[in-house]
């Protein structure tokens, strides 16, 4: 058992309506215990109130207790439901750090023990992550169809086109002498390849599993004090970024996650864009909310047109203050019609740019190997020397074997004597 | 487990003798065997039914091709006997893949049979501590489930730790033709029901398998002037890596010819009494060397099947037509022959037949070979689900290291898959296991660009030397041609020989692709420092489900690279053991 006691926010990101903290590991009853009083029995829920080191209330929590090794981590675990704040979340999640033995668990770390001690296998854990984060309809979509067996299946298709298209190369190069089969013929496996790889790359051009968990990437950007906090929070209906007349008050970036009609977003709220300031604090805040809107799906633009990033939703905000019409969209923060108008906008997005063309998702590992496949594939059909074709081939069919858990050699061989009379 | 009496234990004395290494079977693999260890110190005893017949090509009159041609130049790279006969007897050579780059270039030769023979014969007496007797082994000799020797027919026994069994087809072996059955000999017979018997009750598992061959033909009465003829190649490569001690022999031309629908029509007609169709052979053939009978079936649209005439000495009138193996009646063999062009009147020496014989699930060894049941027991060629005089030959080379390493307490020698096709070979056949005879494809070495057959002196002698594995005039020759290769490497091609040059060219060649491959190489040999605890311990692994034990503990992989390559073991599966060893660790 691992000697560390691992505490982390096990739900969404907040704010939501309840926030999932998990404790696992050897010392997570003592540390409950220390911030809730007395335990509930094992299994059943009981309300009690947090409590800091110096006694102060942090939330009204429910608290339930799974002893090991019949929990979900196969450790002592606790769960502790709190009110979904980040005020709430970060203040317990410090008197947890204060506990002893106790330190917040690094990404996956609660999947990765319950692995180790045997109480669900790699596929489950990769399909229960998936499963457990989709929120919304792709994303159930996206998860079913890889339970289903629909990414395995398109996967293997592949991996049998490219079998095939191997053991055309390979039958020359081990049956040299076999008149029998097409020497004549040996560039009949370049537009199986080429078929495979550009399958291969318009499901690359698809949202990742990652993406669709994580939503639209809707990034609040322009001067300070253009009303990018208060827009923020009347895109999340409650105070959640103080809001002042002061420039450069949001010294960093703050994020939400919102799913409204089963599409998810991540709002991202940015500092000031100040052309330069002496503020070290500050300085990060301006260089991450440039990275974010680097990345961001789409940008809300609110500034003067002329200074708005390319591609960028100009948004004429104030509205109700402002005297400057003529904007992409204009929203008032006073109304409640025009922040829905600001919605549905952001809505036909979400709908373009992540709607999954096909059942079938990738993870970002498994993006990874294909596009290693992808490259391999391009290579192969660059090569003139069967030989080389065929090397580019074997990394190719490794790496998707790989991913696909079958010999990838086995199955080039079973094609090679399947396709062709080989032998004398 | 022999009872030992006071007069059975004084009669005992009197025919005891020792040796260090037992080799049964005089075939490819056994002769290798027995040579490579007494190369490494041993004293050997081959014990074989026909001294007469040690050595002998029992199937078609080739040796090497692609792939295989890789395995006999490793055989020699490592002073085996296999190059040098090769070279001693042959009569017609063909570099195959010769438009395609060095690395599946394949050298084969067509060898006069009575030469080839003659020249392992020859080899052997060259070996001072290798002993030589006609007998059989009738019964292994344990104690405490260890070897200790074997009881001959002739009522000797032999003491001795380490056995190798080399026996070919030999155990259980049944050969059919029509509706006729034969088997090899009532003392054969016994002899190999005894051992059979004993190697059962180690509770091993041994499943069927069988294989074929076509009729021979006596080449007098072949039209050859109708046919296309394929000459031999015209420059002189030698397949051993050592200079030929004798002038080249005369070389033959093969031919080929065809086989036709009027032909396929007399197979179908001939299909009912087929033992392969009517059911009495169980065992699995190959897929690339299929029976006549099997290509008309499997492949029905075809209209012709290639058959290429071998001839099979120079002082020898049989020829062996190449891709008509076939255990078809006789009558139905003859009407055949009389629809193929250039054979309508050729004379059948030999009818087809198939045998059908015992193996061993090659699972239940190690990569030494070596049977986990008994220690002290090492299994070559086809008793392990092989194919092929190359793939035996190069078993037994490895077979013969490690029983030797075994009885004198030497290091094992194991070759893995990026040293040599070898190494490709042992991994495959004790951790995959064979579903048909297994044959050496250039395919299944995902390391192949490096493992030339070319270049097999410059991967592996150096290796042999180590392991103590290769005589003087083997260490002389290659530590010249080692100094052949530093100049060339250098530019200094004077004096140099031709292939040596080629080599290095061709290595240049492949520099980029190699690279790449030599990250691969090492990810695989980290993986090899991984250990993964013995099937017993599974169990005790969390994540593991009960087939993925089941897979493991038949193939009982000892390291995780060998545990990734056991069939249908699943990257769960695969993390599940990581997970556990570095929480061992």
């Amino acid at each position: 058992m691992d000697a560390d006691t691992i505490y982390a926010l096990s739900s969404g990101a907040p704010p939501a309506a309840i926030a999932v903290v998990r404790v696992s590991g050897r010392h997570a009853l003592a540390a409950a215990a220390a911030l809730a009083g007395p335990l509930p029995p094992p299994r059943s829920a009981a309300v009690r109130t947090l409590r800091g080191s110096d006694g102060a209330p942090l939330d009204r929590a429910l608290v339930l207790v799974f002893p090991g090794p019949n929990s979900a981590t196969g450790e002592d675990l606790v769960e502790l439901h709190l009110h979904g704040g980040r005020a709430v979340v970060a203040a317990v999640s410090a008197a947890l750090a204060d506990q002893p033995g106790l330190r917040q668990a690094e990404p996956g770390e609660f999947t990765r023990r319950a692995l180790t001690n045997g109480r669900i296998d790699l596929h489950q854990a990769e399909g229960l992550a998936d499963l457990l984060e989709a929120e919304t309809e792709d994303q159930r979509r996206a998860a079913l169809a890889a339970s289903d067996g629909m990414l395995g299946e398109t996967l293997a298709g592949w991996l049998r086109s490219l079998s095939g298209a191997a053991a055309m190369i390979e039958a020359t190069i081990d049956y040299d002498e076999e008149a029998d089969i097409a020497h004549d013929r040996v560039d009949a496996w370049r537009p199986v390849v080429a078929a495979v790889r550009d399958e291969m790359v318009a499901l690359l051009a698809q949202p990742s599993v990652e993406r669709l968990r994580d939503g639209l990437l809707v990034v609040l950007a322009g001067p300070p004090n253009a009303g990018k906090s208060s827009l923020f929070n009347a895109l999340l209906g409650r105070d959640a970024a103080i809001v002042t007349p002061i420039a450069g008050t949001t010294r960093d970036v703050i994020e939400a996650h919102v799913v409204r009609s089963g599409i998810p977003y991540r709002l991202c709220d940015t500092a000031g864009l100040a052309e330069y300031t002496d503020d070290v604090v500050e300085q990060i805040g301006i260089d991450r909310a440039r990275a974010l809107s680097a990345q961001a799906d789409v940008i809300l633009w609110l500034g003067e047109r002329a200074t708005a990033p390319v591609g960028a939703v100009h948004v004429t905000a104030k509205a109700d203050l402002a005297h400057e019409p003529g904007g992409d969209i204009s929203v008032s923060t006073k109304s409640a019609g025009s922040i829905d108008r600001l919605w549905e906008l952001l809505a036909s997005h979400a709908r373009e740019q992540l709607t999954l063309r096909s059942d079938v998702a990738l993870r970002e590992t498994q993006r990874d190997a294909l596009r290693g496949v992808t490259d391999s594939l391009s290579n192969s059909l660059c090569e003139i020397e069967p030989l080389m074709s065929a090397e580019e081939l074997r990394v190719a069919r490794r790496l998707l074997g790989g991913l696909v858990g079958q010999d990838a050699t086995e199955a080039m061989l079973d094609a090679l004597f399947g396709r062709f009379c080989l032998g004398k | 487990m022999r009872s030992s009496d006071a007069s059975a234990s004084a009669n005992e004395l009197f025919h005891v003798k020792q040796y260090d290494v037992v080799v049964i079977g005089g075939g490819h693999a056994g002769t290798e065997a027995a040579a490579a260890a007494a190369r490494r110190g041993a004293t050997v005893l081959l014990v074989t039914q026909c001294v007469a017949q040690i050595g002998a090509m029992s199937c078609n009159p080739s040796i090497g091709g692609v792939g295989k041609g890789h395995l006999v130049r490793e055989v020699d790279a490592f002073d085996g006997l296999m190059g040098v006969a090769a070279d001693h007897a042959t009569i017609h050579r063909r570099m195959l893949n010769r438009s395609k780059g060095l690395a599946v270039q394949g050298p084969r030769v067509q060898a006069d049979r009575r030469l080839y023979r003659e020249s392992v014969q020859a080899q052997l007496l060259d070996y001072a501590s290798l002993t030589i007797i006609q007998d059989e082994a009738v019964e292994l000799e344990t104690v405490g489930g260890s070897i200790t020797g074997v009881r001959l027919e002739s009522g000797s026994l032999v003491r001795s730790r380490a056995v190798v069994i080399a026996t070919g087809t030999f155990l259980g072996g049944r050969l059919f033709r029509g509706a006729e059955r034969l088997d090899g000999g009532r003392v054969d017979e016994r002899a190999s029901h005894r051992l059979s018997q004993q190697l059962r009750a180690l509770d091993l598992p041994i499943t069927r398998l069988k294989t074929g061959t076509p009729p021979r033909l006596d080449g007098r009465t072949i039209d050859w002037a109708r046919l296309e003829r394929q000459p031999s190649d015209a420059d002189m490569w030698r397949m051993s890596f050592l200079p030929n001690a004798h002038p080249p022999l005369p070389q033959l031309a093969c031919a080929i010819t065809r086989t036709d629908e009027r032909g396929h029509d007399v197979i179908r007609a001939g299909l009912p009494d087929s033992p392969l169709f009517a059911g009495a052979i169980k065992g699995s053939g190959p897929r690339y060397c299929p029976s006549i009978e099997d290509k008309v079936h499997r492949f029905g649209d075809r209209d012709g099947h290639q058959v290429f005439l071998e001839p099979e000495g120079l002082d020898d009138h049989t020829v062996y037509p190449n891709g008509i193996s076939t255990s078809l009646s006789r009558e139905t063999q003859e009407r055949l022959l009389a629809t193929i062009a250039g054979l309508e009147r050729a004379l059948i020496t030999t009818y087809g037949y198939a045998v059908e014989y015992d193996h061993l699930d090659p699972r239940s060894l190690d990569h030494r070979l070596a049977l986990h049941a008994l220690p002290g027991l090492f299994c070559a060629g086809q008793i392990n689900g092989s194919t092929g005089y190359e793939e035996a030959a190069a078993q037994g080379l490895i077979a013969g290291l490690n029983a030797s390493a075994h009885a004198l307490s030497l290091e094992s020698f194991i070759c893995d898959r990026a040293a040599g096709y070898m190494g490709v070979m042992v991994d495959d056949l004790v951790l995959q296991g064979v579903s048909e005879p297994y044959r050496m494809l250039t395919a299944r070495a995902e390391y192949r660009l490096a493992l030339r057959a070319d270049n097999a002196e410059s991967r592996l002698t150096g290796l042999g030397i180590a392991a103590g594995a290769v005589r003087e005039q083997r260490r002389a020759s290659f530590e010249r041609r080692q100094e052949m290769r530093d100049r060339a490497r250098l530019g200094d091609r004077r004096e140099v020989d031709p292939d040596v040059s080629s080599e290095i060219a061709e290595d240049l060649r492949y520099a980029p692709y190699l690279e790449r491959q030599a990250a691969e190489i090492a990810r695989m040999r980290a993986d090899r420092d991984v250990r993964i605890p013995s099937s017993e311990a599974l169990h005790a692994i969390p994540g593991l489900s009960t087939e993925m034990i089941e897979r493991l503990s038949i193939a009982r992989p000892t390291t995780l690279d060998e545990a990734s390559r056991v069939r249908g073991v699943t990257p769960a599966a695969l993390s599940a053991l990581w997970l556990h060893a570095r929480k061992s660790a």
